[in-house]
């Protein structure tokens, strides 16, 4: 009998080790947070439409930070990020027009910007009763006061590809209307080398799943 | 006198034997008795072609039967089964092909069921006991499929069905080690495929004390 007892007892921690997660499975590296998403913002645009052949491509990225932020070194050249969305379009089958002046006989306007935000967070041990920390199982906080804070940050960013609807142009002081949009996300970290392969790496990623784009 | 020594050692041997079989045949057991089981299962259907078709290693049910008649029991099994499954570099479609994500995507299920079972034994005097039953019930899920910073998660509760077989070999007069295999159905009105996966689980059966 206590021998069975003891049995169960060890069954049950066994069993506690072995279920202990419920998400057995979690992002590891910095890769399995990258993710590029796409999407077709005006669905009754036609992408098929034979008349659509030419775009213009904004000279500049516009570089979106946290306010107040003084550090907006992004590390990456910016032109071969415009490079390798010039390419793209021209391998779906695009003919760019790269003078500013005719950019109104643009079918598609194209614009690219670049996002880094901070996201801070604090995580707590000890003191009476507090939560125990981001994102999962904590100390309880039974034990010791003050609590001791830590805080850090995780430093994500973005590249966003937009097409606009360049034949909604002439139509001035309105907003043109955006047709198509892809979103690369993921941490900002890693080399420099690291974050512009990625980053170029995301741009072809958000044609190679648009088919629809290609001519 | 070597007659009757001989008679005597002859029936304290088949008493004693007599003993052994009933001691061993009298707790396995159509009484009343509890189970705990380590369960692997393997997706099939829709849930293995739409979601996750890699086998699970992880669940646990406890599971406790009251005879009602010499050969059949009713009783509840609660049970838990984590299903998980890596796509690295998988395009996603959504929307009906107006969006798609890209990336490495995990997926995670959580399942948690909870039922009421019923269970036939074909036999009354043996040691070995095979026995069928089906257990009808509630489930409930956790539906996780995260891609970067992205996570879709759908919490829902489905309709439970899982018919079932097994054996039990004894191992002394309290406890005996179970084997047997459930199909679960667990139907879902409003989520995209229902979840249907087969288990196999070893477990340890014990009667009360």
């Amino acid at each position: 009998m206590k021998e069975l007892s003891n049995l169960l007892k060890g069954i049950t921690f066994a069993a506690i080790l072995l279920f202990s997660s419920c998400f057995p499975l979690e992002p590891e590296f910095v890769s399995d947070f990258d993710a590029v998403f796409t999407e077709i913002s005006d669905p009754d645009f036609d992408f098929n439409n034979p008349a659509i052949n030419t775009y213009y491509l904004a000279d500049t990225v516009i570089v979106l930070t946290d306010p107040g932020t003084s550090n907006t070194d992004l590390e990456i050249d910016l032109r071969l990020v415009l490079d390798r969305v010039r390419s793209n379009m021209n391998q779906a089958g695009y003919t760019e027009i790269s003078d500013s002046n005719l950019a109104i006989q643009a079918d598609y306007l194209v614009l690219v910007s670049v996002n880094r935000s901070d996201n801070y967070f604090s995580t707590w041990w000890g003191g009476w009763g507090g939560w125990g920390g981001w994102g999962g199982w904590g100390w309880g906080g039974c034990c010791f006061f003050p609590p001791q804070v830590s805080t850090s940050n995780i430093r994500t960013a973005a590249i966003i590809v937009e097409l606009l609807d360049g034949k909604a142009l002439p139509q001035q002081n309105e907003v043109i209307p955006e047709v198509w949009y892809g979103v690369g996300s993921g941490l900002f970290r890693g080399s420099n080398t690291n974050l512009t392969n990625r980053t170029l790496g995301a741009i072809d990623q958000m044609f190679v799943q648009s088919p629809y784009l290609t001519r | 006198m070597k007659k009757i020594l001989v008679f005597l050692a002859i029936i304290t041997f088949s008493i004693s034997v007599n003993a052994q079989t009933n001691r061993i045949k009298v707790p396995n057991f159509r009484v009343n008795n509890f189970r705990v089981n380590y369960d692997v299962a393997v997706p099939f259907g829709n849930m293995s072609n739409d979601f996750i078709n890699k086998m699970s290693w992880r669940g646990v049910s406890i599971e406790n039967r009251w005879s009602v008649k010499p050969q059949i029991s009713v009783g509840f099994l609660l049970g838990w089964q984590v299903f998980a499954q890596r796509f690295d570099n998988y395009t996603q479609d959504l929307n009906n092909g107006n969006a798609a994500i890209y990336g490495n995507q995990i997926r995670t299920i959580n399942t948690f069921p909870i039922q009421g079972t019923v269970h036939y034994t074909f036999v009354k005097n043996l040691d070995i006991l095979p026995w069928v039953g089906m257990g009808i019930g509630t489930a409930h899920s956790n539906q996780v499929l995260q891609v970067g910073f992205y996570e879709v998660q759908k919490k829902f509760m489905s309709f439970s069905i899982t018919p079932q077989a097994g054996i039990d070999l004894p191992v002394n007069k309290v406890t005996a080690i179970s084997f047997s295999t459930r199909y679960n159905f667990f139907l879902h009105s409003n989520q995209p495929f229902n979840y249907s996966f087969m288990v196999f689980s070893v477990g340890i059966k014990n009667m009360y004390f």
